[in-house]
């Protein structure tokens, strides 16, 4: 007869003869793009500069420089850096529903409507909703399609009612950093029309983000935007009311 | 009371153990673990994709620049800078005039003329500059123009004046200071040279009160001039503004390049009354065909002096919620489009002949002198947009978008003074003086009526795909419209007015004379042989645009049309019926007006931009697109460079 344990020392128990990962395997794929979502906002804030380039196959290449603040609600300002043609223009977005532009050369703002946010997001591979995307689990519903050590790969299958043009986005998600390594966006008819790689992860202070993401979109001839984040800050104590109308009107 | 030894091993362990976040997955991975799984540090290799991609490439090893990017530290001092080179070639296809031989008042005679050719060769530099220090900020968007062209060069002394070889002018459209959350959260003030636009319709705003409008550059429609003015907002909500703006100085509005052109439609009367402008319109076609017809000798513009008096004000409320933007707001100064006031016309007796037909000539010419004043207004503004869903058709399809804006106007009355000088017509010595209106209880002829009449825009936009972009609008009311006169209330303005050319001269003659005798009943004449084309004065307009994007964003054709609606209408007598008729011109016949503005530019990308287009203006001469005023068909260039 095995002798009768002390409640501490059988939950200990469990802990431990649980195998390691064994929480992270009964992870469904809700609670993995949970885990993306909360490692996205983690910080405070956070303000990137990348650099993008747009290449098509027998174009020139063109080039875009940004700027984006973003902070744990999700709420992100994007304001143009270069070339001149789209300096100053600044892009105000709460949700996919709610994205407000601020247009230098009308010295206008105008919000985003829902017919546009299909339209390429200055000459990019990306439309204006991808830039829109910051969190994951409120418009699409995770299954987990497979894992092995190192990465889920996780079904996002957009929610009732979700605002977002996307049917479903394949995220290949790293269990180390809970950041994905690559999307893949569906449309409606199940085919991949756009795909997304970030890679060369850097993480401070337990903040993860990639320097380097490619957009890829397939249904114009593979046309490839490559970002290569140049600035990265966080926790700047930025407030919410940078994120208003009223603050990117100011600039 | 000691702990056992193993009980505290186990308890360390235990805890150990849970601090471990269940997510820990990583075997033999970073050390340090945040919360949330995230590995404290990690720096994967990273070779830079965009290397040799750049234009212009990075410096070797330089670092980005820190300038310009926020830190949301509120010591620290930020200065943002851009600028553009812009250069315009215009060409006028089709060239228009306005007058006859004798209608210039000074030699060399002639039409008021917009030759085909070169109509604008302009060269802009704009420098943008923004400086931040904390709350406070200042703001700075100038652009330096070269004419391109030589002004009037009178005489060699002229030839050594830069300025008039080589002229160029500035222009402010920002130039102010700007604190924020000031005294307290929420409250900005802003000073200085600078837009306020509370419209939030395209190009067509009727609320947009306080700045005058700019018509200088016609295919620029729909922009203001900057004026110095105080704005305070206070913001008590994100979504909630409340704004206040005072004007101190009335600036005018710009007027077309070929704005003078008009100069020539003596014509087109302003008076209300109906009766009066018939009359008006016989006596001068009388007077024209004994060889003296009626000029305009000059204008004289009535700017609001800078008292305290003639400050503009205005206020809005402003809300914004998640399905829909809207805004009432109210402002009080003057319309920025100035309206005649007094016409005295002095008589001038100079032989003139036709130089293309020496046999056509006149014995000199009635010269009028104007004066314009800008009337007084309160525009009562309401302005909403948001969207129309579909998705309860489709899924996932995009919503329409709508906007609204309503000004609700109600103008000061403006009345006119038509006098002239002594005058001999046809031998007979005419006593200068006020005219006799006989108008009911001695009153002037109105120009503007104090009757509340309203402008709006209704549009819709929608984006099919993604290249493709459709935008309709219902434009009640062009920003140089104004006074009441549309289908809530009647108000006409005249367009031409004429006397038929087979009326007998001598039986004008005599129609006038007795009626000024008192042998007919008054207004016989104008009421008999007058012919007039009218209009609403707040006229109707469908506005359609296409863009279509191409080469993957990098070129837009832009198509723009514009119709008018108003309606024009023809009236006359009707010997038959025995009274005047009104005939209504088809909008595919007589009455058609509408403007072609197609548009290509092509983005290389990098800041450089090159464009084409034309403006194609049709309709007769009386219709809005088709007043030689308007600057006649243009065909136009664009190139740009912007950094």
């Amino acid at each position: 007869m095995l002798p009768k344990l002390s409640p501490i020392i059988a939950l200990a128990l469990c802990v431990c003869l649980a195998p390691a990962g064994a929480a992270a395997e009964e992870l469904d794929g809700d609670a993995v793009l949970a885990l993306m979502d909360k490692a996205h906002t983690m910080a405070k804030d956070q303000f990137f500069v990348f650099d993008v380039v747009t290449e098509e196959a027998g174009k020139k290449a063109r080039n875009l420089r940004f700027q984006v603040t973003l902070n744990d609600k999700s709420w992100r300002r994007v304001t143009f850096l270069d070339p001149g043609d789209v300096k100053d223009m600044r892009v105000l977005t709460l949700d996919t529903s709610r994205i407000w532009l601020w247009l230098p050369a009308y010295k206008k703002i105008r919000k985003m409507a829902s017919h546009a946010k299909a339209q390429g997001f200055m000459g990019t591979a990306l439309s204006s909703e991808d830039t829109s995307l910051v969190t994951y689990g409120n418009l699409f519903q995770g299954k987990i399609l497979s894992q092995d050590d190192k990465i889920w790969t996780v079904e996002g299958t957009r929610r009732e009612g979700a605002d977002v043009a996307y049917a479903k986005i394949v995220f290949e998600v790293r269990k180390d950093i809970k950041m994905p390594q690559a999307l893949h966006y569906l449309n409606d008819k199940g085919l991949e029309v756009k795909t997304e790689t970030r890679t060369s992860y850097e993480c401070k202070d337990g903040l993860c983000n990639p320097r380097v993401m490619t957009m890829i979109d397939h249904t114009r001839g593979d046309m490839k935007s490559t970002m290569v984040r140049r600035e990265w800050k966080y926790n700047q104590g930025v407030d919410d009311s940078h994120f208003t109308v009223r603050a990117m009107q100011r600039g | 009371m000691r702990t056992p030894p193993l009980r505290a091993a186990l308890i360390v362990w235990l805890a150990a153990a849970l601090a471990a976040p269940a997510t820990a997955l990583a075997e033999g991975e970073e050390s340090g673990q945040e919360e949330g799984g995230q590995p404290a540090e990690l720096d994967e290799p990273f070779v830079d994709p965009l290397a040799g991609k750049l234009e212009p490439a990075p410096m070797p090893g330089a670092e980005p620049a820190e300038e310009g990017l926020p830190t949301f530290d509120t010591d620290k001092f930020q200065l943002t800078w851009g600028g553009r080179v812009q250069s315009d070639l215009r060409f006028r296809v089709l060239g228009k005039s306005m007058g006859s031989f004798y209608t210039r008042p000074e030699a060399p005679y002639g039409p008021f003329e917009a030759p085909t050719g070169v109509s604008r060769n302009e060269n802009i530099f704009k420098l943008k500059l923004d400086a931040k220090y904390g709350k406070f900020a200042a703001k700075v968007d100038m652009d330096f123009v070269y004419l391109g062209y030589p002004d009037k060069v009178a005489g060699v002394e002229d030839l050594s004046e830069r300025g008039k070889v080589d002229p160029f002018y500035l222009q402010a459209h920002a130039l102010y200071v700007e604190a924020t959350d000031l005294f307290f959260d929420g409250f900005d003030l802003r000073v200085g040279q600078q837009l306020v636009q509370w419209g939030m319709a395209d190009q067509f705003n009727p609320t947009n009160s306080l700045n005058a409008a700019d018509m200088e550059d016609i295919l620029l429609f729909g922009e203001q001039m900057a004026n110095l003015m105080v704005k305070a907002d206070f913001s008590p909500l994100d979504s909630l503004t409340l704004s206040g703006v005072l004007v101190p100085i009335f600036k005018p509005a710009l007027l077309p390049r070929t704005g003078p052109l008009a100069l020539a439609a003596t014509d087109r009367m302003p008076m209300v009354e109906q009766h009066l402008r018939h009359q008006i319109v016989a006596e001068n076609a009388m007077v024209s065909r004994l060889g003296f017809p009626t000029i305009v000798e000059s204008t004289h513009i009535e700017l609001p002096d800078a008292s305290f008096g003639n400050m503009q004000a205005g206020a809005r409320v402003g809300l914004s919620t998640d399905w829909l933007d809207a805004a009432v707001s109210y402002y009080y100064g003057r319309n920025d489009f100035p309206v005649a006031t007094r016409n005295h016309t002095e008589q001038e007796t100079l032989l003139l002949c036709d130089p293309a037909n020496d046999a056509v000539c006149v014995n000199g010419r009635l010269r009028t002198a104007v004066e314009l004043v800008y009337p007084r207004e309160h525009v009562f503004g309401f302005n909403a947009a948001g969207e129309i869903p579909l998705d309860w058709m489709v899924d996932q399809l995009g919503g329409i978008g709508w906007r609204l804006e309503l000004g609700v106007f109600l103008p000061e009355r403006v009345d006119i003074t038509v006098s002239q000088g002594d005058m001999v017509i046809a031998g007979f010595p005419q006593p200068g003086g006020e005219y006799a209106y006989d108008l009911q209880g001695g009153r002037r002829p109105t120009v503007i009526a104090d009757e509340p009449f309203a402008k709006w825009t209704l549009g819709l936009d929608y984006s099919f795909g993604r290249w493709v972009y459709l935008n309709l609008m219902w434009v009640h009311g062009m920003v140089d419209e104004f006074g009441a006169g549309d289908f809530f209330s009647e108000g006409w303005a005249v367009r031409k007015s004429w006397v038929a050319d087979d009326v007998p001269a001598g039986d004008l003659q005599n129609c006038v004379f007795q009626e000024r005798l008192g042998l007919l009943p008054a207004r016989t004449c104008g009421r008999q042989y007058a012919r007039e084309i009218t209009r609403p004065r707040i006229g109707d307009y469908l506005a359609v645009v296409i863009d279509t994007k191409f080469l993957e964003d990098r070129g837009l054709f832009r198509l723009f049309f514009m119709w008018d609606l108003s309606g024009y209408y023809e009236s006359h007598f009707d010997e038959v019926q025995g009274k005047r008729v009104k005939k209504y011109l088809s909008l595919f016949g007589d009455g058609f007006s509408a403007i072609l503005y197609p548009e290509l530019d092509y983005n290389f990308g990098n800041g450089l931009e090159l464009g084409i287009g034309a403006l194609f203006q049709f309709g007769k001469d009386y219709t809005k697109f088709g007043d030689p005023a308007a600057g006649g068909s243009l065909v136009w260039t664009r190139a740009r460079y912007s950094w």
